[in-house]
């Protein structure tokens, strides 16, 4: 070596071997005495300023209040010491790296997360911010993106495939967890869609709604484009053929579809449900349902069966039941007394006092059929009572015991004996009754004779020998 | 040396020895971790080169290495003639010359690279050379002060002192040419430069041939057993002698050479050991301070 080459080359010599060692392979752009200052401030041993001019991206989220390394803003080399040899390893992990906290990161590994591999999610394939992928590009040779840790976002389609592709809401969490994606159906609150689950439709396997589709070898679960608006949308309407409309909600609820139709506002129609019917199944008015035709409901007996089997057709009022019932209860009935008045029997005197039954009693209009009876062909009093005087008035009065008799009493015979064959006069007219009426007997018993009676003096009288 | 010098270097001794003992213990862990992993070893902080005790062990080592010079500049500087006797201050300066490279050797972490390795590999040079130094030196005969004697004086002594030795013990001057013989001076004078290192591995087979060297010379003469450890001191002196005469010249040659290698080796040591703890203070590493 020539003197002068010497006295040249020996500073350059003297100041590449400044360094304390050798960088990392990936700061060898930084050897040299000349870039010492690159990343060293002179008279300042923190040299994070240094890291900073090129790991800006870091900085970047240190300066946000993000990630790892969001307080350690200070002494990068305390972890990532350099100057150790090419083939040192610039990130280290002081224990096994799958007992690293992740939380410190400020994104919780939970459920599956928590048994993957770094590699898995940290890979270049995810990093989707292109400022590290600029950055990468620029700043180093090596392949950092897939070691760096950088880049990835937190939203699940950062490396997870959105396979409902943007059809629907991007917040992967408010249907999935990471416990178990395939049980997205526990965690979905089907009530924030445009679809409240109800009744038993809470019930239903997602599937029986939601397809699955087969797309690009996947099983996809439809979850956009369902049509919902009606309930033939999913439901056949296979009982009423349509003939009650799309409107199934009017009379059904999604608890029990047969049996909870409770729901339906019957005032809505022409015949309001009230009283006893209310409680009515529908089908028991709505027979004809599977048609659905509409039930008749003029009169009661369009459903209802007449309990009086034609008693009251000819009456004055016709055969309107509510002239005696309501739909609170068919029994008791609301005729009442004073419109007892108003019918062809009317009460006073001691009918006032008897109950009802003991003149409505059952009876057979038909054979096998027993009902009360409440009309009569006449409504004469033997209708009713039993003629104690052996039909002796028959003749005379037409067995008309008014003649006789009122209602207040039976006892309290209001007869004038005068207008009759025999009129009462001198001393007759003191008798008592039994005194010419006396009792006799016959098979049924001891009646009182009045008629036919021998009205001769000799029939009652005795004459004596003087007279004779 | 002055007692009171003794006894300081004594405790400075033991103090170091202590000191060594408590390093190696605590950094021995660190020491024999791998290189690659050491900047992530627990103690890293401590024993790196910039750790805590690692600089401070370097602005000790180094320091003592600066005040080493002191012996230099007493040695040469007229101003500090007068500063204590020199062989005292040599004393010192070799206490500094194995403490310091040792202090050092510990602050580098055995991580040996870069400019200031050089630096490193001088000092050792330096201190390796030291020692070579001092056996050489202690070859060629001093006064008390440390002023060389001339050589006429010290044949003149040995003369003395021979003539004594033949006179008290009744000696031929055939047995005073066997003792000639049997110092090795002939080989070492024979050999030259080389003869360094027959008078080293005379040194070295030294106890051996001591008593080779008694017991030949003790047939030839009857000493009564009272005398036998005064003759055999005076007559291994005389051998010692006669080795340091047929060394001097080597000696003086060897020592010339040696300050060529010693100093230089100093220097660029203090030079690139400066320039050292210039970049590391402007680069902010300035221990506790």
């Amino acid at each position: 070596m020539k003197f002068w080459n010497f006295i040249f080359i020996f500073p350059l010599i003297i100041f590449a071997q400044f360094s304390p060692g050798k960088l990392s392979k990936y700061h060898q752009f930084l050897e040299g005495n000349l870039n010492c200052i690159k990343c060293h401030e002179i008279g300042n041993r923190e040299i994070s300023d240094g890291c900073n001019e090129c790991h800006h991206p870091l900085k970047l989220r240190i300066d946000a209040n993000q990630g790892f390394h969001k307080d350690k803003k200070e002494d990068c080399g305390s972890c990532h010491s350099d100057h150790n040899g090419e083939e040192f390893e610039l990130v280290y992990w002081p224990k096994d790296i799958k007992k690293f906290d992740h939380s410190e990161t400020g994104y919780i590994l939970t459920g599956e997360h928590k048994s993957l591999e770094c590699k898995n999610c940290h890979t270049e394939k995810f990093i989707k911010d292109n400022s590290i992928i600029d950055w990468a590009n620029e700043y180093t040779q090596f392949d950092v993106l897939d070691r760096t840790f950088l880049g990835l976002k937190t939203d699940c389609y950062s490396c997870h495939e959105n396979i409902h592709e943007d059809k629907i809401s991007n917040d992967c969490s408010s249907c999935h967890n990471t416990d178990d994606w395939e049980l997205a159906k526990n965690e979905f609150d089907h009530n924030k869609s445009q679809f409240l689950l109800t009744g038993s439709h809470l019930k239903v396997d997602c599937e029986k709604c939601h397809p699955i589709q087969e797309k690009n070898s996947r099983k996809i679960m439809q979850l956009t484009g369902m049509a919902f608006e009606n309930c033939n949308n999913c439901h056949e309407d296979s009982f009423h053929k349509g003939a009650y409309g799309p409107t199934c909600e009017t009379c059904h609820t999604s608890n029990n579809w047969n049996e909870d139709l409770i729901s339906f506002d019957h005032s809505a129609t022409n015949y309001s449900l009230n009283g006893k019917h209310e409680n009515v199944n529908c089908n028991e008015c709505h027979l004809e349902i599977l048609s659905g035709k509409l039930p008749q409901f003029d009169q009661c007996n369009q459903c209802h069966e007449d309990k009086h089997y034609g008693q009251f057709e000819n009456r004055k009022n016709g055969s309107d039941c509510e002239y005696c019932h309501n739909v609170n209860n068919f029994i008791p009935s609301i005729f009442t007394t004073a419109m007892h008045q108003l019918s062809r029997l009317k009460l006073d005197g001691s009918h006032l006092a008897v109950p009802c039954n003991k003149c409505h009693e059952s009876y057979s209009p038909k054979t096998n059929i027993l009902t009360t009876q409440f009309t009569w062909q006449n409504y004469s009093c033997n209708v009713c009572h039993n003629d104690i005087h052996r039909n002796q008035f028959k003749q005379n009065y037409n067995n008309d015991c008014e003649k006789c008799h009122n209602t207040e009493l039976f006892s309290h015979v209001n007869f004038d004996h005068q207008k009759c064959k025999f009129p009462l006069d001198g001393r007759h007219k003191d008798l008592n009754c039994n005194d010419c009426h006396i009792s006799e007997l016959d098979s049924d018993g001891s009646f009182v004779r009045y008629s036919p009676i021998a009205s001769q003096c000799s029939d009652c009288h005795t004459f004596t020998d003087e007279i004779k | 040396m002055k007692k009171i010098h003794k006894i300081i270097l004594t405790l400075l001794t033991l103090g170091f020895i202590l000191f060594t003992i408590w390093i190696i213990i605590e950094s021995s862990d660190y020491l024999f971790t791998d290189q690659l992993m050491r900047p992530h070893h627990v103690d890293h902080k401590l024993w790196k080169p910039g750790g805590m005790i690692g600089h401070g062990l370097g602005i000790l080592g180094g320091s003592m290495m600066i005040i080493m010079f002191v012996y230099s500049l007493r040695k040469r500087i007229k101003f500090f003639r007068n500063w204590g006797n020199l062989p005292t201050w040599l004393n010192y300066h070799i206490f500094l010359g194995i403490t310091g490279p040792i202090l050092v050797t510990f602050h580098t972490a055995l991580k040996f690279g870069g400019l200031v390795s050089i630096s490193y590999w001088s000092m050792i040079a330096v201190a390796l050379s030291g020692f070579i130094g001092r056996y050489i030196y202690i070859k060629i005969p001093h006064h008390v002060n440390g002023k060389e004697i001339t050589r006429n004086d010290f044949n003149s002594k040995v003369n003395e002192i021979t003539e004594k030795f033949k006179k008290d013990y009744d000696l031929s001057n055939e047995t005073i040419g066997i003792i000639y013989s049997l110092s090795g001076g002939n080989q070492i004078e024979k050999n030259g430069m080389w003869g360094v290192f027959t008078l080293f591995f005379i040194d070295l087979t030294g106890w051996f041939r001591r008593k080779h060297i008694i017991s030949v010379i003790q047939e030839t003469t009857k000493i009564s057993n009272s005398d036998l450890k005064e003759f055999q001191f005076s007559l291994m002196q005389i051998v010692k002698m006669n080795r340091q005469i047929a060394f001097w010249n080597t000696a003086q040659k060897l020592f010339h050479y040696w300050h060529v290698i010693h100093k230089p080796f100093a220097y660029t040591m203090l030079v690139i050991m400066f320039i050292h703890i210039a970049i590391a203070v402007s680069l902010g590493y300035t221990w506790i301070y």
